[in-house]
């Protein structure tokens, strides 16, 4: 979506000489071309700082299941174990037992 | 974006599964003292380990020698070596995570799992020797009285064979003032792992406010400033049989410059209670 819309702008501010006058006017660039830079820098900062909490977000779910898929490998191996395991034989693991 | 509080931790309920408490004489013997307590308390070891199919045995022996059926749980940090099977062959649990995630979310695991079951205590150490097992029980005493959450077993407060380089000396010193400052009361060891926390501490760590990367300094300033009682007493602290230490090279540069951030956004949060 902010691909889009940035896009459309900038596409709007390179083709019409009006809007990429009256922007720089706005902005106190003296050249159109940096006007054009520091709209596209100023974006690509603000899609690095947006992915970048994604990203960390992301990380932070990948731990939480790596975790939990840890945890339920090792209660599904007891389980299988327990299965498998003839009734007259006890358990040898401590926990298993608790 | 997160907001920046904390999570308000309430103190569970006892275990409903009384029949699920470990009975264990020769822990029984180590809290005979405590009038109050007709039980042990279900305690469960956390050992994270990466790669220490070499060290990993006789540890394991060492804890099973002196705490005799008592839980042990590993976790695996996606090792590449034979850490599992060895774990495996000594009769201990282990949780085998599918990637190497690091040491502080290995440990995580561990509270977690210690939460989901219900255990009251737990103990942390390190999978490579260096602690002491004959330590555990006093770990355990300690966290049981009332006047404390988290247990820190520190090494600089009782002799040892341990010697650490000058930069990481420097640095534990560097630390150590810190969280003292900040914790008022003197911590020694921020750097230890040997440690042993009960109820609502073990449910905190097992929280998003957990520090992923290295649980040190950082986690002990966030303890004090949700009200949680830390304390240390001395331990024995044995030299790493392993040459390279998890912080070197550069990732010495990168422990501290994060260790740094981790208490700067520690101090950003809102004080929170922890009941």
């Amino acid at each position: 979506m902010g691909w889009l819309v940035t896009g459309t702008l900038m596409l709007i501010l390179s083709v019409s000489e009006d809007a990429i006058r009256w922007v720089s006017g706005l902005v106190g660039a003296t050249l159109f071309t940096s006007t054009l830079f520091f709209f596209g820098l100023l974006f690509l900062m603000i899609i690095c700082l947006h992915f970048s909490i994604r990203i960390s977000a992301l990380t932070q779910q990948v731990r939480t299941l790596t975790q939990h898929v840890g945890i339920l490998d090792h209660e599904k191996k007891i389980l299988e174990k327990k299965i498998h395991q003839p009734p007259w034989q006890t358990s040898t693991s401590n926990l298993e037992q608790t | 974006m997160k907001t920046l509080s904390y999570q308000t931790f309430k103190p569970q309920t006892q275990p409903q599964n009384e029949a699920a408490v470990i009975q264990m004489d020769d822990v029984a013997e180590t809290f005979s003292s405590q009038e109050h307590l007709t039980k042990p308390p279900k305690t469960l070891i956390i050992i994270p380990a990466y790669n220490e199919e070499k060290n990993i045995g006789a540890v394991l022996k060492g804890i099973q020698k002196i705490l005799p059926g008592f839980p042990i749980l590993v976790i695996n940090d996606g090792s590449s070596d034979n850490t599992e099977e060895v774990v495996l062959e000594h009769n201990a649990d282990v949780i085998s995570l599918p990637y190497n995630s690091g040491y502080g979310i290995a440990l995580q695991t561990g509270f977690l799992y210690a939460v989901k079951n219900n255990f009251s205590i737990v103990v942390q150490m390190d999978s490579d020797g260096q602690h002491d097992p004959e330590n555990i029980k006093d770990l355990i005493e300690e966290v049981q009285k009332d006047d404390c959450d988290v247990v820190i077993g520190s090494r600089f407060l009782s002799k040892n064979s341990y010697k650490s380089s000058l930069a990481r000396h420097a640095g534990m010193l560097l630390f150590g003032s810190i969280a003292s400052l900040l914790c008022g009361q003197k911590v020694t060891d921020p750097t230890s792992g040997f440690q042993a926390l009960k109820g609502s501490a073990i449910r905190f760590a097992a929280s998003d406010n957990y520090p992923p990367d290295y649980p040190d300094a950082d986690f002990i300033i966030l303890m004090n400033r949700c009200g949680f009682k830390v304390k240390e007493i001395p331990v024995t602290m044995h030299a790493s049989p392993v040459k390279e230490s998890m912080h070197h090279g550069h990732k010495t540069i990168y422990y501290v410059f994060k260790m740094f951030l981790s208490i700067f956004v520690t101090l950003l949060r809102r004080k929170s209670s922890k009941s």
